[in-house]
């Protein structure tokens, strides 16, 4: 079922309950946001995401983040108040300080007008570059490994495999968490043969058809095991897979 | 191991057959008695009346009257003594006390609203 | 034979803080000692829970007398059973005494503490035994419910608990009947009733002592709550922390589960209800509602995004409602009396009571219930009894790290939600925190501050990292390390904190540090800008407490520690670095050093004043520290006006520098109030005399009988050459009382009655004199009148010994000497005879009403009828004043709201570039040592104007040249008394009141000072 809404006065319809994050992108809006990722369920941990929304009956607009807010009939969002932009800017600022380097915050920041930085670069930090968006620890887990967990409290919180280990245990290599780090901290190293990620060498699989390695052993098993695409398409490459899909194709064409 | 309560009137009797044991603790009564424990008391037999009084009220179940024990009262000769207090603050006071004497005091003073004054120390 | 109830009850306090202070103990040897002495029949003991008053524990309740115990130790039981169990004699040692006398309050109702208090969440807290669910029931335990299955639906209920106006008492107030009917209206099969027992904030133990004393009461609560809401499962979530607590709350659910109360079918209505207890490891964060619930399904407690909210989609996403403890155990009542009855207590908007736990610095710290909208000043001051060891009020910490502040001049406030919100604090779940003087505020917001920090979850940004920044610049400003703008920097970071968090939790983390700022910012400036900690407790900022205290910053460790070494001229000279005045500041200083001394936590503060009045009797030749020749500056010309303290300590500094400054007075005699108004039998005038000469000596220049305004002018002086100025002319015009009678003979004002006597020794008094006043002048006044020979001398003082402004020693002395002190007395008329003789005072009963911005209470008029106090003299000492317009004659500085003239605090340059100021002239009424200290501060000022550059070089400072052992254990010495004349000698004559001390005593007393400054000086390089 749609809904109707206006993002800054332009009326728009999206299905209900649909995060506003996502409806304000789709029809085109910007709205900074590092710890978001679509397929994965919203825990509104960075507070980039802010808006302002007004529900209809409902006095005064209220600031929140837009990542976890249900869209609803009659909605009324404002994506750049002052307001927003200020707190937006400030927790910029206190994010900067962990990942200087990283293009994805000067991105925003350059968004917000966010020129110099308030607070001194952040150093002997367990994971250098790591604002503790854990997409890493939820994309895992979405997965299945639970390889990943968020550890310690308050100043003290990282990411890693659990109960600090130095060593994921439960990680197969398939390099999820690396992909979806909007700061690029998590370490992957190939090289001809293995995989080394979260402490583990992981020996790499190739492919079939081309011989390109192109993931590793232990998570080509994974995906045997479970069965979601047939077997032999899982000793194939992602390109070689593709064409095997598009030859078999063929003849319904 | 207690039985289940399976009613409200269940409950309630239980409550009123609770409600005694922590009369004591509702504090001072409008009416109260108190017996002399001063060593003269004492010494006369005091704590039998104290004890009188408390198994006389308890049998005839006076929830209305606190007891209460203070020093010596200045009459040694009277001990020992008792004397019942009422809210509008009269007075009156018992000499030469026993278990009789008590059992008496409390069916009809305390209980009656009648003053015996047989045991009264003359004023 | 029949069972006969005891007589006599033997209530033992099994709170957690008694069974810490040994309660176990005194309630097993009552047990032996009864079984002893043959009363076990007649004597019951029975263990309860929390009585509220914890700081004075063990404590006991003997019923039915209603006789209080404090302080029992095992030691007392004997004399307990022998004295009052046995013979109905009340221990009167062990009893609560009336502040500040030898009255006894030995029963619970005449006890303030107990008597104000309103108890439906305590009811049976310290009546009952928790663990016999018996004493629940004849309490009418589970009558609400056993009413709620047969008489109310679902529906009912709920609309009973929402017109009681109960609101969530976790914390943030939520009306609880709404919450109930939202999880009421959930179409789902499942649903949860959950208790938040996770009490976090420091120095609450609120839910806690429900749980260990009562927990029947929640259990009730929580099952009357499942029926409206329609849960058949529910769950505790309670602090591993609490062990008493669980171990309580187990036995009352085993014991509802066997009574039928609790399980199928309860009381046979059908309704099913089973409860369990889920204990957190003490997370702060799992207070946070969604927090908990996350952690009660079993993973990492951290708070989640609401909507959904839990009443929709709470634990394991079904309708759940969470309660804290204290909620729930106001709803049995509410049920069984009625939504109306509850209503009845507390305020328009806050219905009921609240359960606050009184700390820190207040005399009766512990768990007390009182109707919400009690004025906070009530709750502090008559059911706290106030602050203890004689200190002020500063501000009390409302809602622990998630609250914010109240400062003294809110007392009067209602202690609701509404009204402490716009103060920028919380109700919270009930943790008071009352600080006294010596308390830092920007010390106070930086332990909230690091326990939020620490406690964050860590999952949003703000919470996360923004607490950690702020924490870092508080920590700076405490270390004398802050800059300016790091106050605006808190402000931006606390907005955005509170504005864009995830959870409670980090949305009201900044609220001690934005309320501080609010209430305190001053505070905050200062330990920025001056790097000066006035509490005395940001320790980077200061070498010792009590030269921290100093207005004029003596090193006072520096001179006892010279003097405890029999080095006396080096420590007249240490001393003379920072404030000339030694002798005088020995007899007259109020020595606010004294208050702040470290050696008052373990026997007594150091006899500083005395240490020092030794210190001078020894100058046989004036010591003087070092003296800068400067040709340029002699040739300047620096006028003083005034030759009070102010203008002798700049005049000394002056010529520190170099300067040949010129004083000009207006009497014949230099000292201004210290001759004028302190009766020499405080300071003799050959002190003051030599302390005078020594700053001749030092070419200083004295102009007699020359007074601003009538013989010269601010801008004549200027015209003469002069190139600046120093306005220390004091406040010296008297303050009138305002009532009938008071212009004619008889009647005199304080000021000019002491200056009669003291310059001219014209005063003259009858027999009855009457005194209206409280400050020193006052007492000054009433002493000097009886040395003069009046027969009856009174002090008539609108409100209470308290407040009264005078330093105490002065009080005291006056009470001594046979002054009668008549408090909260006011006058009304000066009545006269037909020739205008003055007869009496007719004066009007005062009472104390609200409080005022200085936190003290306000005299208002009482009801009793006017009285006359016979008095054929009357001196005015009301309070004195300053007459700017004669002072400043044309030249155009500014002054301040109450017509002093304003200037800069640190210089003392006023709006007029070469006119400086200091002493009472700037800040009104105020003490000998503040004018020293702004003499000095003027003194570099004035240097600083003339050359461009500040010279003051006596500031640095110098490690005392004397011998520590900091490895030695302090050996225990009471402070050494001061020994005085005697009262029927000293009436008669102006001879010093305080004598001196003999060597052995003086060194004895100064060796006591345990050098707090020491191995602090290196920092300095």
């Amino acid at each position: 079922m749609d809904v109707r809404l206006t993002i800054d006065g332009h009326e728009a319809k999206a299905p209900k309950d649909m995060s506003l994050l996502d409806v304000v992108r789709r029809v085109g809006g910007e709205i900074p946001a590092l710890c978001h990722h679509e397929g994965i369920a919203p825990i509104a941990a960075c507070r980039l995401c802010l808006v302002e929304v007004r529900r209809p009956g409902r006095g005064e607009a209220v600031l929140t983040t837009s990542c976890d807010y249900p869209v609803s009939e009659g909605l009324e969002v404002v994506t750049a108040s002052p307001r927003i932009r200020r707190h937006r800017a400030m927790n910029l600022q206190l994010l900067l300080p962990y990942a200087p380097d990283a293009p994805a915050l000067h991105e925003i920041a350059e968004s917000l007008g966010v020129t110099a930085p308030l607070f001194a670069p952040v150093t002997g930090a367990p994971l250098p570059g790591c604002i503790l968006c854990e997409l890493c620890v939820r994309v895992c887990a979405a997965l299945g490994y639970h390889a990943l967990a968020a550890i310690g409290r308050g100043d003290h919180k990282r990411v890693g495999p659990p109960f600090g280990r130095s060593v994921a245990t439960a990680c197969v290599g398939c390099g999820a968490c690396h992909e979806v780090c909007p700061t690029g901290c998590i370490a992957m190293e190939d090289t001809a043969t293995t995989r080394r990620i979260w402490g583990r060498e992981l020996e790499l699989f190739t492919c079939r058809r081309c011989g390109k390695p192109f993931t590793t052993v232990a998570h080509r098993t994974v995906m045997v095991a479970r069965g979601d695409i047939p077997a032999e398409s899982c000793d194939l490459c992602e390109t070689c897979r593709s064409r095997d899909y598009a030859r078999r194709l063929a003849p319904v064409r | 191991m207690a039985a289940k309560i399976t009613s409200p009137d269940q409950l309630k009797a239980l409550a009123e057959a609770a409600k005694a044991g922590l009369n004591v603790r509702q504090g001072r009564k409008e009416t109260q008695v108190t017996v002399h424990m001063g060593t003269c008391g004492i010494a006369a037999g005091a704590r039998g009346v104290l004890a009188s009084f408390m198994a006389e009220m308890g049998e005839a179940g006076v929830s209305d009257v606190s007891l209460h024990q203070t020093g010596c009262a200045g009459l040694c000769e009277e001990e020992p003594m008792a004397t019942v207090t009422h809210a509008d603050g009269t007075m009156y006071r018992y000499g030469l006390l026993d278990e009789a004497k008590v059992r008496e005091i409390v069916q009809k003073h305390l209980l009656g609203g009648e003053p015996v004054t047989a045991y009264l120390i003359e004023a | 034979m029949t069972m006969t109830a005891s007589r006599t009850h033997f209530l033992v306090c099994t709170g957690g803080g008694c069974i810490a202070s040994g309660s176990l103990e005194v309630s097993q040897a009552v047990r032996a000692e009864l079984e002893k002495r043959d009363l076990a029949g007649e004597v019951d003991v029975v263990e309860t829970g929390c009585l509220g008053p914890c700081v004075r524990g063990p404590v006991a309740l003997v019923y039915p007398d209603g006789v209080f115990y404090q302080n029992v130790h095992v030691e007392d039981v004997p004399e307990i059973v022998e004295e009052h169990l046995l013979k109905g004699r009340v221990v009167e040692r062990l009893v609560s005494h009336a502040p500040g006398t030898d009255k006894t309050q030995a029963e619970m109702t005449d006890i303030p503490f107990f008597n104000r208090q309103v108890k439906i969440v305590l009811r049976n807290c310290g009546i009952i035994d928790p663990l016999d669910i018996g004493e629940y029931i004849a309490r009418d335990g589970y009558q609400a419910l056993a009413k709620v299955v047969t008489e109310m639906t679902p529906e009912q209920v709920v609309e009973e608990v929402l017109a009681s106006g109960l609101r969530g008492r976790g914390g943030a107030g939520f009306p609880t009947g709404m919450k109930w009917r939202f999880a009421q209206q959930q179409g789902s099969d499942v649903k949860y009733m959950l208790c938040n027992a996770d009490e976090g904030d420091p120095g609450a133990f609120m839910d806690r002592s429900v749980l260990e004393g009562d927990p029947h009461s929640l259990i009730e609560g929580m099952i009357i709550g499942a029926y409206a809401i329609g849960a058949h499962q529910g769950y505790v979530y309670v602090r591993a922390e609490y062990p008493l607590a669980v171990e309580r709350l187990e036995h009352a659910l085993n014991q509802a589960r066997e009574y039928g109360l609790l399980g199928k079918d309860i009381l046979g209505s059908g309704f099913d209800f089973d409860l369990e207890i889920r204990m957190g490891s003490g997370a702060f964060v799992c207070g946070e509602e969604t927090a908990l619930m996350t952690s009660i399904e079993g993973h990492r407690g951290e708070p989640r995004p609401r909507p959904p909210f839990p009443a929709v989609s709470g634990l394991w996403g079904k309708p759940s409602v969470l309660n804290n403890v204290e909620t729930f155990a106001n709803i049995a009542p509410i049920i069984l009396k009625g939504a109306e009855w509850y209503a009845s207590t507390g305020t328009e908007k806050s219905k009921g009571t609240k359960v606050f736990a009184l700390g820190g610095n207040v005399q009766h710290t512990g768990l007390v219930e009182v109707p919400i909208g009690m004025q906070l000043g009530e709750l502090i001051y008559d059911v706290g009894g106030g602050i203890p060891n004689g200190k002020t009020y500063k501000a009390a910490q409302l809602g622990g790290p998630s609250g914010g502040c109240i400062p003294r001049e809110h007392l009067n406030v209602p202690v609701d939600y509404a009204t402490l919100q716009e103060l920028g604090a919380i109700m919270g779940s009930g943790g008071v925190i009352v600080m006294d003087e010596d308390t830092c505020m920007v010390d106070i917001a930086r332990f909230f501050l690091e326990f939020t920090q620490e406690e964050s979850c860590g999952k949003c940004t703000p919470c996360r990292v923004g607490t950690k920044r702020m924490l870092e610049i508080v920590e700076r400003i405490c270390n004398g390390e802050g800059e300016e703008g790091d106050i605006e920097r808190l402000i931006a970071l606390g907005e955005t904190i509170s504005q864009t968090a995830l959870c409670g939790l980090g949305q009201t983390a900044p609220n001690p540090v934005l309320s501080t700022i609010r209430h305190f910012r001053h505070e905050y400036e200062a330990h920025i800008k001056d790097k000066y900690c006035e509490a005395g407790v940001c320790s980077s900022l200061f070498k010792a407490r009590c030269s921290n205290a100093c207005p004029a910053n003596v090193n006072i460790p520096g001179f006892v520690s010279l003097v405890a070494e029999g080095r006396y001229d080096e420590a007249l000279r240490f001393h003379r670095e920072r404030n000339p005045l030694a002798s005088i500041c020995a007899r007259v200083c109020f020595h606010p050093c004294e208050r702040k001394c470290m050696r008052a936590t373990l026997d007594g503060p150091l006899a500083i004043r005395q240490v020092k009045r030794f210190m001078v009797e020894q100058e046989t030749t004036p010591q003087l520290p070092e003296i800068r020749e400067n040709a340029e500056n002699a040739r300047r010309k620096v006028a003083i006006v005034g030759s009070g303290p102010a203008g002798l300590s700049a005049a000394y500094f002056l010529a520190r520098l170099g300067y040949k400054p010129v004083v000009f007075e207006a009497e014949p005699k230099a000292g201004g109030m210290l001759v004028q108004a302190i009766p020499a039998y405080r300071l003799p005038r050959k002190e003051l005399a030599r302390e005078v000469a020594m700053i001749e000596g030092m070419g200083v220049h004295f102009e007699y009988g020359k007074a601003l305004g009538r013989d010269f002018t601010l801008q004549s002086l200027r015209d003469e050459g002069y190139e600046a100025v120093f306005v220390a002319v004091g406040a010296p015009r008297g303050m009138g009382i305002g009532v009938p009678g008071e212009d004619g003979p008889g009647v005199y004002d304080g000021l000019s009655f002491l200056k009669d006597y003291n310059l001219h020794g014209t005063a003259r008094v009858g027999t009855n004199v009457a005194v209206i006043g409280g400050g020193n002048a006052a007492i000054d006044a009433a002493r000097t009148a009886i040395r003069l020979g009046a027969e009856s001398v009174k002090i008539l003082y609108r409100r209470t010994r308290a407040e009264m402004p005078a330093w105490s020693e002065e009080i005291d002395a006056a009470d001594l000497e046979g002054i009668e002190i008549m408090t909260l007395v006011a006058p009304e008329e000066i009545l006269r005879d037909a020739e205008g003789n003055v007869t009496g005072v007719r004066c009007t009963r005062m009472a104390l009403g609200d409080y005022d911005r200085s936190g003290r209470r306000q005299p208002v008029a009482g009801h009793d009828p006017a009285f006359v106090v016979e008095a054929d003299t009357v001196i005015a000492a009301i309070g004195q004043k300053l007459d700017a317009a004669a002072v400043l004659d044309g030249t155009p500085i500014e002054l301040d709201r109450r017509g002093y003239l304003a200037a800069d605090r640190k210089t003392g340059r006023t709006s007029v570039d070469w006119v400086f100021t200091g002493g009472d002239a700037m800040t009104g009424p105020s003490s000998v040592v503040e004018a020293i200290g702004a003499g000095e501060r003027a003194a570099a000022g004035i240097d600083e104007l003339l050359t461009g550059a500040n010279h003051a070089f006596w500031r640095r400072d110098i490690e005392p040249p004397t011998a520590f052992d900091p490895d030695a254990d302090p050996v225990p010495v009471e402070r050494h008394t001061i020994e005085e004349l005697p009262v029927a000698q000293r009436v008669k004559s102006f001879d010093e009141v305080e004598l001196g001390w003999a060597a052995e005593v003086a060194l004895a007393e100064a060796k006591r000072c345990l050098r707090c400054d020491y191995g602090k000086y290196h920092a300095e390089g």
